[in-house]
C-alpha cells in the first residue's frame, strides 16, 4: 500500500496539518529557547 | 571583491572544459542547467586529482594554474557560447506579488548574494584557520606537500582543499572561501536542474529554498569547511545515479556516479561510507525484482554494473589515502593505530582523539537512533551544532514516504536516509550530516508541493505554505545573526585588524601580524595553547600536548628537556595564546605537570617580545 488519499478522508487532512504545525511550533520553542540561554536571557 | 571575478572564470573555465570532455564521450544533457552542474563537478573532480599530482611533485606555482585556467577556457570555449547564448534566451515573467516562485525566488538570490558578500571575508572561523587553509596554504608556500608534523589535520583525506589549494595559488585564501561557497551555490543549482528534471520547477524551487535556508548551511557556506565540498559530491553521485536509472543507456552515467562517489570518499573519511551506498540500491533494486531461480543469473548482472562503478571511484577515492600513508604511514591517520601505526601518534592522543569524535551525539544505541529525527530537529547541540537542520526534515520526509510518490522520490529517499544511517553510526556531529540533506531537501519540497495540490486550497494556505515560509523568515534572522558581521570586512568597509579584534574567539591575528612584520625570516614559531596558525606567514609547529608525539610533553621530565626539544625543532619563538577558547591550562589535560614545565620553561629561557590582545609572543634564545 503506497500512500493516502488527502481529498477524501478529512480527519487524515487534520492529521497532516495538526503534524506540520507541531513540530514547526515546537521547534520554535525549543530553539528560541536555546538561543535566549545561548545569549544570557534566562527564562526561568 | 575582485575574487568574484576570479570564481566566475574559474566556474566557466571548469563547466567549458568539463563540457568539452564529457560531450566527447557522448554524454547528453536534459537542459544546460544540467549540463553547466555536472560539467563543472567534473572539472572540479579533475582538478582535484590534478593538484594532487602537482603537489606530490612540488610542482605548486601560480603561473601553471593560470596556464590550466586558459587552457579549459580554450577547450572549453564553444560551450561557453552555447551558454551565453541559452542566458540571452532566458525570460522572466511577471505574475504579481502574490505569486510563490517569485517569493522562493527573492528568497534563494538574496541568500545566495548573502553567502557571497560573507565569504568574501579574511579566513577567521576556528577549522578552517586551524587546517581547512592553513595546510593548502602551507602547501601552497612550500610549492608542494610537505609533512606537518604538529597537525593531525594534515594527514586527513583532502578533496575540497585541493580546490582551495588550487584557489590561493590563483589569487588569495579569499579566493578559497568563495569556492567553498560555490559549493553551495552549484548544489542549489543542481537541485534546481534535478527537479525540473524528474518532478517540476515549483519543487525544484521549494527545494533549493529549504537546503539554501538549513541554518547549519548559512555557517558553512561562508567559511571554508571540507563539509558542503563532500555534499556537492555526494548529491553530484546521486544526480548522475538517478540519471542511470532513465534508460539502458546509463552505464556512462553510472560511471560518472561511481567518479563523484570516489570524490565523496577523499572528501572527508565519513565520505567512504557514501561510497557503498549507490552500490547498495544497485544490489537491492536487484534483489528485490529477482526470483529464486534467476538469483544465479542476477549476481553477474550485479557484478557487471559494480565493478565500473567501484573503478570509476578509485582514483578520486584512493588519492588522499596514499597522501596520508605517505607522509604518514597510516592511510585513516590517526584511525585504525594498531594496525597501520602512524607518526607523531602513541595509544593515549589516539585514545583522547577517539573519545572526542565518539564522544559527540547520543550513542548507537537502538532508542537513540529511533529518537535520532526528534533529537537532530530539536536538540542541535547534542550534536555540537548550535542551529541545527531546521523542522521542515522532521515535518515533511515522513509524510513523503506515506504520500504515492515517483521512483525517483523514493530513490532520493533511500539514499538520504542511508546517508543519514552511515553517519549515526560514525561520527554524529551534525554538520558532518550535511551530505545527506541536499537529497532530503528534494523528498521535502515534493512533500509539500503534493500536500500543497492535494489539500483544500485555503487550509494549505494556513497551515501549510505559511508555516514553512515562517521558518524561511526565521532562518533568515538565524544568518543574519551568524553571518552579517562579515559583510563588512568582506566589502573592504571595515579594516581585517578591527574585525578580528571584535571577535570573541581569542584568535591570534594581531600577534601573528606582528610576529609577519618584526620577526626576521630563518624565525620558526611555536603556538602554544592554540592551533589555528593560519595568518602565520613563517613556519610554525603546534605545542598541543594531546596531539602529537613530534614534540612530547608527556615524556619530558623538565624545562631542559622542553628547551633541548624546541632547539632540535629549530623553534625561536613562542606564541602563547592566554585566551584560547580550547586550549586552556588547569584543565585537563593541561593540568599538573605539562603546564608546569611549559610554565617553568617560559620564565628560564625566554624573553617576552610582545603582549597581544590574546597571546603573548616570547624569544627563545637557542643557544
Amino acid at each position: 500500500m503506497d500512500g493516502f488519499q488527502l481529498r477524501t478522508n478529512r480527519a487524515r487532512n487534520f492529521a497532516v496539518i495538526a503534524w506540520i504545525c507541531i513540530i514547526i511550533l515546537l521547534y520554535f520553542f525549543f530553539t528560541v529557547r536555546y538561543l535566549l540561554e545561548y545569549l544570557g536571557v534566562g527564562l526561568q | 571583491m575582485i575574487e568574484i571575478l576570479y570564481l566566475a572564470i574559474l566556474l566557466a573555465g571548469s563547466f567549458g572544459f568539463g563540457s568539452f570532455v564529457l560531450s566527447r564521450f557522448g554524454f547528453r544533457f536534459y537542459s544546460m542547467m544540467e549540463e553547466f552542474f555536472l560539467s563543472v563537478a567534473f572539472s572540479y573532480a579533475l582538478l582535484i586529482l590534478v593538484t594532487y599530482w602537482l603537489g606530490f611533485s612540488r610542482l605548486l606555482y601560480p603561473a601553471l594554474a593560470w596556464v590550466m585556467l586558459l587552457a579549459t577556457l580554450l577547450f572549453g570555449f564553444g560551450a561557453l557560447r552555447r551558454l551565453f547564448n541559452s542566458l540571452r534566451r532566458v525570460k522572466f515573467s511577471w505574475n504579481g506579488w502574490l505569486n510563490m516562485e517569485f517569493w522562493l525566488f527573492s528568497l534563494i538570490a538574496f541568500f545566495t548574494v548573502f553567502f557571497m558578500l560573507a565569504s568574501l571575508a579574511p579566513p577567521w572561523s576556528y577549522d578552517t584557520t586551524v587546517y581547512h587553509l592553513a595546510v593548502p596554504k602551507i602547501y601552497a608556500m612550500e610549492k608542494g606537500f610537505v609533512e606537518i608534523p604538529t597537525l593531525m589535520h594534515s594527514q586527513w583525506v583532502m578533496a575540497p582543499h585541493m580546490l582551495f589549494l588550487f584557489a590561493i595559488l590563483l589569487k588569495n585564501p579569499v579566493l578559497a572561501n568563495l569556492v567553498n561557497f560555490s559549493f553551495a551555490i552549484l548544489l542549489a543549482v543542481g537541485i534546481y536542474a534535478f527537479c525540473c528534471r524528474f518532478l517540476d520547477r515549483k519543487t525544484g524551487l521549494f527545494a533549493v529554498a529549504v537546503f539554501l535556508t538549513l541554518p547549519m548551511v548559512g555557517i558553512l557556506a561562508v567559511s571554508a569547511h571540507a563539509d558542503l565540498g563532500l555534499a556537492f559530491f555526494a548529491f553530484t553521485a546521486f544526480y548522475a545515479f538517478a540519471c542511470s536509472l532513465e534508460n539502458d543507456k546509463g552505464r556512462k552515467m553510472l560511471l560518472l556516479a561511481g567518479f563523484f562517489s570516489g570524490a565523496a570518499a577523499g572528501s572527508k573519511m565519513i565520505g567512504l561510507f557514501f561510497l557503498p551506498v549507490i552500490p547498495l540500491i544497485i544490489v537491492a533494486r536487484q534483489l528485490v525484482s529477482v526470483t529464486k531461480r534467476s538469483l544465479q543469473a542476477a549476481i553477474p548482472a550485479v557484478l557487471a554494473r559494480l565493478w565500473p562503478f567501484f573503478l570509476a571511484a578509485l582514483p578520486l577515492a584512493a588519492v588522499g589515502y596514499v597522501k596520508n600513508w605517505v607522509y604518514s604511514g597510516n592511510p585513516f591517520y590517526p584511525l585504525f593505530f594498531s594496525v597501520f601505526g602512524g607518526k607523531y601518534l602513541d595509544a593515549a592522543v589516539v585514545q583522547r582523539f577517539t573519545d572526542v569524535v565518539s564522544g559527540y551525539g547520543t550513542g548507537v544505541s537502538l532508542p537513540s537512533l529511533l529518537l535520532l529525527p526528534w533529537n537532530i530537529t530539536m536538540n542541535p547541540v547534542k550534536f555540537v551544532d548550535l542551529l541545527g537542520i531546521g523542522p521542515l526534515f522532521l515535518a515533511f520526509v515522513p509524510l513523503a514516504v506515506l504520500l504515492p510518490k515517483p521512483r525517483v522520490v523514493k530513490l532520493a529517499i533511500a539514499v538520504g536516509l542511508l546517508s543519514l544511517l552511515s553517519w549515526f553510526f560514525v561520527s554524529q556531529a551534525l554538520r558532518y550530516a550535511l551530505y545527506a540533506f541536499p537529497v532530503l531537501s528534494i523528498v521535502v519540497a515534493f512533500s509539500i508541493v503534493r500536500l500543497c495540490s492535494a489539500l483544500p486550497r485555503r487550509i494549505a494556505t494556513a497551515f501549510l505554505v505559511l508555516p514553512v515560509l515562517a521558518f524561511f523568515a526565521f532562518s533568515t534572522i538565524l544568518l543574519f545573526g551568524s553571518d552579517a558581521k562579515q559583510v563588512p570586512v568582506g566589502l573592504g568597509l571595515e579594516p581585517d585588524a578591527n574585525f578580528f579584534a571584535g571577535l570573541d574567539d581569542g584568535n591570534i591575528f594581531a600577534e601573528c601580524k606582528f610576529a609577519n612584520e618584526n620577526l626576521g625570516n630563518g624565525s620558526r614559531l611555536l603556538l602554544l595553547y592554540e592551533n589555528r596558525g593560519f595568518h602565520c606567514n613563517l613556519p610554525y609547529h603546534i605545542g598541543i600536548p594531546d596531539d602529537q608525539t613530534f614534540i612530547d610533553f608527556a615524556s619530558m621530565q623538565s624545562d631542559g628537556e622542553l628547551a633541548a626539544r624546541l632547539r632540535e625543532t629549530k623553534i625561536s619563538h613562542l606564541v602563547v595564546n592566554r585566551n584560547s577558547p580550547v586550549y586552556q591550562p588547569g584543565k585537563n589535560p593541561y593540568s599538573g605537570r605539562i603546564p608546569a614545565i611549559i610554565g617553568s620553561f617560559i620564565s628560564n629561557y625566554t624573553t617576552r617580545l610582545y603582549s597581544g590582545p590574546n597571546a603573548d609572543i616570547y624569544a627563545f634564545a637557542a643557544s
